[in-house]
């Protein structure tokens, strides 16, 4: 049966935006239509070639079905949280699955209030969110950090994975590979989450868990990863050796930074069902033995019948954030120029508003200087972010 | 090749790719293995971020101009060189590995007993895509757990040696390496930059005693911990000089490479009394209009970042239980180390007092070892005097592990 036909599908996975209904079309080729999934998007073309069950195009007034590009501003005062049209779609979804970008597009604009809308109807949600690149310019980055501060107010669990990433590991060589990967990877995480949580079977897997393992969502910090993923499928003989193996190697993790930065693992299997209690607690300890670090470890097992001999496992780690939010980085404001000019003619005074001149823009903060090295972070501190920013000093002026 | 200006001496050759300026040291040793420092040949960094190799092309370009300068100013051709590298991709670890005396030998440690280890440590586990940079021999443990710095010709059932592990993500250390390798010239070993910093500085009165060497570079702040003649902690943070030439850029809105030269001219951690209401005019150039601030903003700036930097060495110590074990000080160099104040403001955070160290036991051109900057490659070329010595000794027959070059094991693995 289409889930997406099924009123009480429980876990549903939504895309907001673009880079959202990439992930969905991954998660569609890897889990052969298995979940119920929703796309909004500001793109009527991108719509129409996603394979998303359900897919609802907003703002065409504002936008006329073009997509933002980028520009979140043209979506202001927009809001998901009121309106009739999404009830059918989101009604009986106990835990919503929602993956976006917030590099100031559609999913920077309208994430938050769909989250909000659903946590007003009762769903649990878990936010998957992609970070922009470093060289993508602060005002993308505070774009990001703003929508991040917004979903973590609303959101049961918000996962941050960093698009810099695809700068410094193997799929650096070629980027829309590397975003083809990175897309791939996310698809794979949210299968195997959603299927655990989404099935009866050995052991429970749910938000409870996730949040555990990631902290709640005011207590993180700016807009820094906190979640590394790795997939893998195995069969036959020694399946368990192998996915292991795989999950270590897999694309999100090959890097080793879950491994310096992370705190927390989760494990995510998808069983067949000859597997006992006692098979997964020793699959566990193999997993326990093989990682780099010694981390706290939270699993859930789904058994699916057609699965026999053979084995899905996912393993999610996370970095729970106990520090606070950061203070404001304080603005210059965008002076307003109020000119007056005589015509050529001199047929009287023309006061014309115009913006600030060059001199007086706002200064780059970006801080390229590093955007192509590793990234130097302690904690759920960047280091890299200039410290008496970080530290809310004001500097004597 | 080494080449040799007299019978007795070899040319020994260093290089530090460093983030903001490229060593190349050349020293001559004497038999005894005192070390005369010819000179250092410098040049402008490119191409590295965080001692790591960014752009290749332009890595290759500074480090060609290093090699060409060293060899101008010390008439030395350049074959073969040792390299100290960094990077915050490294890990280090103390490891152990196990092994016994045969009753045969009269449960008596002997030269099989020793390679026996040393085959066993080359089998230690490494993190994924790592390789060896260095393995630091710190000693032994016998029966009843009996320390043991020369075990040869011991009574022991059971001996252990202890190994300190420095590894890299092997891709990186090749980029490196391959830096100098690809001028036609053998890179024939390979350091830790922080241990090769303690080697220059350090007597061995301060190794015994246990003392902290803090190396603070343009891209990366090392950290080395010795305590009783071994090394027994070392760590890359990645925050550095470059940090703070950000930090002063983006606070006070001036351009990076002016941000560069106020550090270097007047940068400072302390603000004197007399200087809190003192302001600073920087004078217009091309594309910049120019800019007078507080004086005050400018230390503000530079001593919080001086301060993270160590918290966060202060608090990797003491997360190892490292500080109460030193009974030394604190000492600190690379370019870092010429900020104004820094050793007040490191004497309040860290629980030992604070130095600023100087190069020692170099004869010859003695204004290079002023230069805190340059104590990684001098570090280095004392690294490669001990690994010279070790080969000729081998060579010779010589099978009794002495003391001071039997610290260090061959630890190129990456290399062969």
């Amino acid at each position: 049966m289409n889930p997406n036909n099924h009123p009480k599908a429980s876990v549903a996975i939504l895309a907001v935006g673009g880079t959202g209904a990439a992930v969905l079309d991954n998660l569609a080729v890897a889990c052969e239509g298995e979940h119920r999934t929703l796309c909004i998007d500001t793109d009527a073309l991108a719509l129409r070639g996603t394979v998303a069950g359900k897919k609802i195009l907003v703002a065409p007034e504002r936008v006329h079905g073009m997509g933002t590009g980028g520009e979140a501003e043209l979506l202001e005062g927009l809001s998901l949280e009121e309106g009739d049209s999404l009830d059918p779609l989101l009604s009986g979804i106990r835990t919503a699955m929602v993956v976006l970008s917030v590099s100031g597009g559609t999913g920077s604009a309208l994430g938050p209030s769909l989250v909000r809308r659903l946590k007003k109807q009762g769903t649990e949600v878990v936010v998957l969110a992609v970070t922009p690149f470093g060289f993508e310019g602060r005002k993308k980055r505070e774009l990001s950090e703003k929508a991040l501060r917004e979903l973590r107010q609303v959101a049961d669990v918000v996962l941050v994975f960093s698009n810099e990433r695809l700068l410094e590991s193997s799929m650096s060589k070629d980027l829309r590979e590397g975003q083809r990967s990175l897309d791939r990877a996310l698809a794979k995480t949210i299968h195997g989450l959603a299927h655990v949580m989404e099935k009866e079977g050995l052991v429970h897997l749910g938000v409870a868990e996730l949040k555990e393992a990631v902290g709640s969502g005011a207590d993180a910090i700016g807009y820094l990863e906190n979640a590394w993923a790795g997939v893998a499928e195995a069969t036959g003989d020694g399946r368990e050796e192998a996915a292991i193996e795989a999950v270590v190697e897999d694309i999100l993790l090959e890097d080793g930074r879950a491994w310096k930065d992370g705190n927390r693992v989760l494990v995510s299997v998808i069983t067949g069902p000859e597997t006992s209690l006692q098979d997964f607690h020793g699959l566990l300890e193999k997993i326990r033995r093989r990682l780099p670090v010694d981390l706290p470890i939270s699993a859930g097992a789904a058994v699916d019948p057609e699965r026999s001999e053979s084995l899905s496992l996912t393993v999610l780690v996370t970095r729970r954030c106990e520090g606070t939010l950061l203070p404001k980085v304080e603005k210059t404001e965008r002076v307003e120029k109020r000119v007056e000019m005589e015509s050529s003619e001199g047929k009287g005074k023309r006061k014309r508003k115009i913006v600030a001149a060059q001199g007086e823009l706002e200064f780059d903060q970006t801080p390229n200087r590093f955007v192509r090295s590793s990234p130097s972070v302690r904690g759920a501190e960047d280091l890299d972010r200039p410290t008496f920013q970080r530290k809310g000093i004001v500097l004597r002026s | 090749m080494i080449m040799r200006r007299t019978p007795t001496e070899e040319i020994l050759i260093a290089t530090d790719l460093g983030t903001q300026s490229m060593k190349v040291a050349v020293a001559e040793m004497s038999e005894d293995g005192a070390l005369t420092l010819l000179g250092v040949g410098e040049s402008v960094s490119a191409g590295m971020r965080k001692a790591e190799v960014t752009d290749f092309g332009y890595a290759q370009a500074a480090a060609r101009m290093a090699l060409a300068e060293a060899e101008r100013r010390t008439q030395a051709e350049i074959t073969e060189v040792y390299l100290a590298l960094s990077g915050t991709h490294l890990q280090a670890k103390n490891e152990s590995v196990r092994g016994a005396t045969v009753a045969e030998d009269d449960h008596r440690v002997t030269e099989g007993t020793i390679e026996e280890l040393q085959k066993l440590a080359t089998h230690l586990p490494l993190p994924r895509d790592h390789a060896v940079l260095h393995e630091v021999l710190r000693g032994y443990t016998l029966d009843r757990g009996v320390g043991s710095d020369q075990p040869l010709g011991v009574h022991t059932e059971q001996i252990e040696a202890h190994y300190h592990l420095v590894t890299g993500k092997r891709t990186k250390l090749q980029t490196s390496v391959q830096c100098v390798a690809d001028q036609k010239i053998r890179v024939k070993g390979c350091t830790f930059s922080a241990y090769a910093s303690g080697l220059a500085l350090l007597s061995e009165e301060a190794k015994k005693r246990g003392v902290v060497v803090v190396d603070l570079g343009a891209g990366v702040t090392d950290v080395a911990v010795w305590r009783d003649d071994a090394i027994v902690h070392t760590a890359v943070h990645g925050v550095g000089g470059d940090h703070l030439t950000q930090d002063l850029s983006i606070g006070l809105e001036i351009p990076y490479a002016r941000a560069e030269r106020l550090k270097k001219e007047m940068g400072s951690v302390v603000l004197e009394p007399m200087e809190k209401d003192e302001k600073v005019t920087l004078a217009r150039e091309i594309s910049f209009d120019g800019r007078t601030f507080f004086k005050e903003a400018m230390v503000q700036i530079l001593q919080a970042r001086m301060s993270e930097i160590w918290q966060i060495i202060q608090a990797d110590l003491e997360e190892q239980n490292l500080w109460s074990a030193i009974e030394g000080e604190v000492v600190v160099t690379g370019g870092g180390a010429r900020l104004k104040g820094l050793s007040r403001l490191a004497s309040e955070i860290l629980p030992r007092p604070v130095r600023v160290g100087r190069a020692r036991d170099f004869l010859g051109e003695q204004s290079d070892l002023e230069r805190p900057e340059f104590s990684t490659v001098l570090g280095t070329l004392r690294y490669a005097a001990e690994n010279e010595r070790r080969e000729a000794n081998q060579a010779k027959g010589w099978r009794k592990i002495q003391k001071s070059i039997g610290k260090v094991v061959s630890g190129m693995r990456f290399l062969a």
